[in-house]
């Protein structure tokens, strides 16, 4: 979103807003963990879970928004990560900080191994493939013998983390999550994959490589995924291959990111908020949650394509437009008052 | 707009949802209702379980509350019961568990029925410290998710141990070959109980001659029955889900497969699975937790009471009672521990030891009350008893399976 | 041999199942979340009129594809294909908003609880070379490969097929000479839907529906379809076949419990190596 009408802008207030940008999400993360004490524990839990969402949309949404590769295997890294830490927790019993590093590379490094074979796929099939492939990976785990097959895994009540310290990660792993998308953005990278999505043929006739840009971004995307999934097995306690590896947390990206607007920075965060609050709201009869949030996606998708990002720039472009008429209005009467002054 | 007034109204929008949870306020007050929390299966593939269980739940609530509410550090005090829906998936269950403690202030919490959902719900009480009480919930998939041991949570339900013994005995009612082929899908009870039936069968003097495994969601059972009946086998044992179940009674039929006896378990606990199937399901054998004649307290009023809305005396009719007894087992523990301190109300849980619509109750050391599986038949819209809690016949078994006839 | 009847009969079920899908992706280039609801509708659409009507299934499976057909109409004409203009994911995210709408609604009305359709037919076997097979399965075999001849043709001979084979081709220059896109597309998705709807009440018939079966299916038809070659007919006859001998011979040899690695992986490998399907002669996509 380039602001052309607004020339006035010069380096210094945009050096500034840079800062912003950055400096911003680290104060609400420093106040939150500063005041996390004296959250109440509902609180705590709910911000969790809200900060867990907007984690797995700001993920997706590096993928599929600003790659423009619609992932629907992205239920993989969750379950991977959430299963890496119950076995690392369960068998070597690592500093927890270490074992949530490690949740994140061991999917990172899965999604390196995927994407190697699935970028080669274009479109539609790359949404196909994915897909299959996160049902063939359930359909494994729930066989798989090391794993508990489809008994799933527990933490060890010993190794269970208090919900304070899970929301404290949490909002750490938001922090990153909001930074790395910015720095993406800002980054040549960033660029790249942008005139990838646009404009293919262009792109790589303008020397951009296609595996290099899009392969770092998926393995960061599945990293931040992975320690997502290992932060709620511990909110949890328990991971199995039903929950862990639910196509739902695909398809809850998927919702957020195209309410929140798609392919925008701050889309993925306004969608995780406002999913969050209906869920709330229908926690009573969670049938209609899904029907309600259906049909947004689809009014979304019909009349706002770009989300809740695409209306607010859009009003804010109405207003400023409003405003500038305005300005011209007053100028232009002030001037044939002056006019008609001279005249008379 | 700006980046920089982007940033500041995402950050706002964040911080003030922060905000505006932390305002809301928790209810503590002795003028205050005491708060029991469920989180239940009331929409999705559960959805039956779900709303067995909060009719049970609400009715042990409301007798309380008629009867002038709960004394609690000397104060009487109404009930409430909260409920939330799960839509029968497990991390919503785990989700609004939490929630019931700590946003509506639930001082225990009962449970969602069926190990996927029960043990979610039973994590977040220990880590809440919370006393729960699950049923629906056979327990050793219940124990074997928490090896260290629950200390908050309780379940009251069969045990599988037990409960795969009754397919044997009850085959053993009537004349057979003795060859038994096993169907069980790749769910964590299926795994179990498949691995118990292949265990026992040997002692109860009966050969297993096939062991179909399948993934859940299976449709295609061709081989597998043709393997079945090629084996010669007259008890057929199955662990399926309903919709599986109808696609196994279908090819079994179309195949002119006609064992003695055919127990379809957790399918066959479906109410009215007999109408659902066509009539394939008739005469199909189930372990149950609920029929009428076991002789259990108050038994001829539930059965009154509920028949009607349950479409016979089935599975549901059981929820509702065994729903009722654990509610009145943890209203009763509060009231004897007299407060709300969810170490004396543990401790009260652990003391009870009584009868109630869902049998006589009483907690091992391992939180666990196992109550006896009986068998039963689908006769019309009733699961009539066969065999009864001691292991012994209680009425004539229909063979071959009716409905495959 | 046995397998191998089994394997291909099965396969005649999953090519009228997936029969649509790979239309509405041959021919709009739209990935189509919403058409294993079609299925599941048909089912129930079906079911329901089977219960006030009374009468054969099959025969009233006839009524339940144009009901299904027609709700399918306007859904591409005025939600989906004004989306294609914005971009690719836009009409996929549509479609998945309108398969948790039907999922949901019908899980709201009927509740969870399987339904099946029954007739004379549903439960019985008949002998195919020398095996027995399930009768439906026979019957969905034999309309599996009459659809498939019928659309073939059509798709071949009449005006109608022109325009959508014109429009498939190059959408721009069919749009140039005088074909009405936005009509052309809705009628590929209402026959798609229509198709699938039979499909639906076949799956009724020999198993059961509930409301979230959808899901399932919608993977069982993609896999055929990337096997097949999308927007093939005869290739999607020829995917289902394929993925029917593979489901049933992997079950023989890894056991059932591996049945639904095997056939998602098949999707994945044949993806890779052949993106436009084993049986496709031309990259048209």
């Amino acid at each position: 979103m380039t602001d052309l009408t607004a020339p006035r802008a010069s380096r210094a207030p945009r050096a500034l807003a840079r800062l912003a940008r950055y400096g911003a999400p680290l104060l609400v993360a420093v106040a939150l963990l500063a005041s996390s004490e004296g959250l109440r524990l509902a609180t705590v839990n709910q911000l969790t879970s809200l900060l867990l969402l907007a984690v797995l949309a700001m993920s997706w949404n590096l993928v599929s928004g600003f790659g423009g590769q619609f992932s629907l295997g992205h239920s993989i890294f969750v379950g991977v990560g959430g299963y890496a830490t119950a076995v690392i927790l369960d068998l070597l019993g690592l500093p927890l900080v270490v074992v949530l590093v490690l949740s994140g590379v061991i999917a990172a490094l899965i999604g390196v191994v995927l994407a190697y074979p699935m970028l080669r796929l274009r479109g539609p099939y790359f949404a196909i493939g994915t897909l299959g492939l996160a049902l063939a990976v359930q359909g494994w785990m729930l066989n798989w013998d090391f794993t508990r097959a489809s008994q799933g895994y527990s933490i060890p009540l010993d190794q269970s983390v208090d919900l304070l310290t899970v929301m404290r990660i949490a909002v750490v792993l938001a922090l990153v999550a909001v930074i790395v998308s910015q720095l993406i953005v800002d980054l040549p990278l960033g660029l790249r994959l942008l005139a990838l999505r646009d404009n293919e043929d262009g792109a790589l006739a303008l020397g951009v490589r296609r595996l290099r840009t899009l392969l770092p971004t998926w393995a960061i995307s599945a990293f931040l995924v992975g320690v997502m999934g290992a932060v709620v097995a511990l909110q949890n306690g328990q991971v199995t291959p039903q929950s862990a590896f639910s196509i739902q947390y695909t398809l809850d990206a998927v919702i957020i990111c195209v309410i929140g607007g798609l392919g925008t920075l701050y889309g993925p965060l306004i969608g995780a908020v406002a999913v969050f609050v209906l869920r709330q709201f229908t926690a009573d009869f969670a049938g209609w949650a899904s029907l309600i949030e259906a049909i947004i996606v689809i009014l979304i998708v019909r009349f706002a394509p770009d989300g809740a990002m695409g209306v607010l720039s859009g009003l804010s472009r109405l207003v400023r437009r409003a405003l500038v008429r305005r300005r011209r209005l007053e100028a232009s009467s002030s001037t044939e008052s002056t006019r008609e002054g001279v005249a008379a | 707009m700006t980046a920089f007034r982007r940033t500041v109204v995402a950050s706002t929008i964040v911080l003030a949802l922060g905000l505006t949870a932390g305002c809301s306020a928790a209810g503590g007050s002795a003028d205050d209702p005491v708060v029991l929390g469920a989180s239940l299966p009331l929409t999705g593939p559960l959805q039956a379980f779900g709303t067995s269980l909060e009719v049970g739940y609400q009715l042990a609530v409301d007798e309380i509350n008629e009867a002038g509410g709960i004394t609690v550090d000397g104060v009487a005090r109404e009930l409430a019961l909260e409920i939330q829906d799960n839509a029968s998936t497990p991390e919503t269950a785990s989700e609004q568990a939490r929630d019931l403690v700590l946003e509506s202030g639930a001082v225990a919490l009962l449970g969602p029925a069926t190990p996927p959902l029960s043990i979610p719900v039973s994590l977040a009480a220990e880590q809440l410290k919370v006393p729960a009480i699950m049923t629906i919930t056979p327990i050793q998939a219940w124990k074997g998710a928490n090896p260290e041991g629950w200390k908050y949570a309780f379940d009251a339900f069969f045990d599988e141990v037990q409960m795969t013994d009754t397919q044997f005995q009850a085959a053993d009612l009537v004349e057979t070959n003795k060859k038994v082929a096993l169907f069980t899908d790749l769910e964590e009870d299926g795994i179990v109980m498949g691995g118990l039936w292949a265990d026992k069968a040997e002692s109860f003097g009966y050969e297993i001659v096939a062991h179909e495994e399948f993934p859940v969601g299976n449709t295609n059972f061709s081989a597998q029955v043709s393997e079945a009946k090629a084996s010669g086998a007259e008890v057929v044992i199955a662990q399926v889900i309903p919709p599986d179940g109808i696609a196994l009674l279908r090819e079994m039929k179309a195949q002119g497969y006609q064992p003695e006896v055919l127990f379809l378990e957790k399918a066959g606990n479906t109410g009215g699975y007999p109408q659902l199937s066509d009539g394939l399901a008739d005469g199909v054998l189930a372990a149950n937790w609920y029929a009428e004649g076991m002789g259990l307290d108050r038994e001829a009023d539930f059965i009154a009471d509920f028949a009607e809305q349950t479409g016979g005396v089935n599975s549901d009719l059981g929820t509702i009672a065994y729903g009722y007894s654990i509610a009145r087992i943890l209203i009763e523990a509060i009231e004897s521990a007299g407060s709300l301190e969810a170490d004396a109300i543990v401790a009260a849980i652990a003391a009870t030891d009584g009868e109630y619509p869902a049998g006589s109750i009483a907690f091992a050391d391992d939180h666990t009350a196992a109550l006896p599986a009986v068998q039963t038949q689908w006769v019309g819209g009733d699961q009539v008893l066969v065999l009864n809690a001691g292991g012994d016949a209680a009425s004539s078994i229909a063979v071959p399976v009716p409905g495959l006839q | 041999m046995e397998l191998v009847v089994q394997g291909i009969l099965l396969g005649g079920l999953y090519a009228t199942v997936a029969l649509g899908l790979s239309l509405v992706f041959g021919v709009i280039k739209m990935v189509n979340l919403a058409h294993g609801e079609f299925l599941v509708l048909g089912g129930y659409v079906t079911s329901l009129l089977v219960v006030s009507l009374g009468g054969d299934p099959l025969l009233l499976a006839i009524p339940a594809a144009l009901i299904v057909g027609a709700l399918a109409y306007p859904l591409q004409r005025y939600l989906l294909t004004p989306l294609m203009r914005h971009s690719t994911e836009a009409p996929i995210t549509a479609t998945f908003g309108v398969s948790v709408v039907v999922q949901t609604v019908l899980l709201l009305v009927f509740t969870a609880d399987p339904r099946t359709l029954n007739a004379p037919y549903a439960a019985s076997q008949v002998e195919v070379l020398g095996v027995g097979m399930r009768t439906t399965l026979l019957i969905a075999t034999v309309i599996g490969v009459a659809l498939v001849i019928v659309l073939d043709l059509t798709l071949r001979r009449s005006r109608f097929g022109r325009q959508v084979r014109a429009a498939a081709f190059d959408p721009d220059a069919a749009g140039l000479v005088g074909i009405d896109l936005k009509h052309t597309y809705a009628m590929v998705l209402a026959v798609a839907a229509a198709v699938s709807a039979i499909g639906g009440a076949l799956i009724a018939l020999s198993f059961s529906v509930d409301p979230v079966a959808g899901t399932g299916w919608l993977l069982r038809a993609f896999t055929v379809v990337v096997i097949g070659g999308l927007g093939s007919a005869r290739g999607t006859l020829a995917g289902g076949i394929t993925v029917g001998l593979v489901e049933t011979i992997a079950a023989a040899v890894f056991g059932a419990q591996y049945r639904d690695v095997a056939v998602f992986g098949a999707l994945v490998v044949v993806l890779l190596l052949r993106p436009q399907g084993l049986f496709a002669k031309v990259q048209r996509a």
